[in-house]
């Protein structure tokens, strides 16, 4: 019989401080091309950033149990239709007349800006339910 | 769905943070259930009844709304 309902394949706590070195790598990058080339690179940034969130999100809370991988999926389930719904907005805002005829398609955020939405949204979600609940 | 966790923990007594160490879970989850805010799966309420040394439908009992979908 299967031991516990809490998946196995989580990364360990210490994660989150990679997680959180990744981030401030990239934002030290992105502000430090900001202030030397005057370049905004959001595209560029949302790598490390999606990188560091999936290791925070994706990694054991101290204590780990049912309950937290019940709020972890509900937190999730919630940010990836309202990670879409922003993103979406983002391109309406940014790219509304972005149709490309070289490329055939309209211009998007990345994936990895996408992600790093969506992740943002659910870890604010589950520390909210976690409190809450 | 209803429980007794709190009768029995004051029972046996037993503070959230006892019950929640001697069934592996954090002390805010043994609070959840007692609230009503989370359901327990069926291991961690066998491990509970287990700790009081009843059966589980002594601690959890359904409720009329439970039935409908």
């Amino acid at each position: 019989m299967q031991k516990s309902i809490v998946p196995s394949f989580l990364y360990p706590y210490w994660t989150k401080a990679l997680g959180g070195v990744t981030i401030l790598f990239g934002l030290i990058v992105f502000f430090h091309r900001l202030a030397e080339y005057q370049i905004m690179d959001f595209a560029g940034l949302s790598f490390p950033v999606a990188m560091g969130l999936i290791m925070i999100f994706f990694s054991r809370e101290k204590v780990y149990d049912e309950r937290i991988a019940y709020l972890k999926f509900r937190s999730l389930a919630a940010a990836v239709p309202l990670g879409a719904l922003v993103a979406m907005l983002i391109n309406y805002v940014q790219n509304y007349e972005g149709y490309s005829i070289e490329t055939d398609s309209w211009y998007s955020i990345s994936a990895f800006e996408y992600l790093s939405i969506t992740l943002i949204i659910a870890i604010g979600w589950f520390q909210y339910l976690r409190v809450k609940e | 769905m209803t429980n007794s966790i709190k009768v029995e923990r004051a029972r046996n007594n037993f503070t959230q943070a006892d019950l929640a160490d001697k069934v592996g879970v954090s002390r805010q989850t043994i609070n959840s259930i007692e609230t009503g805010k989370f359901i327990p799966s069926t291991l961690l309420s066998l491990k509970i009844a287990h700790v009081f040394n009843e059966k589980v439908d002594n601690i959890f009992s359904l409720e009329d709304g439970d039935w409908e979908v």
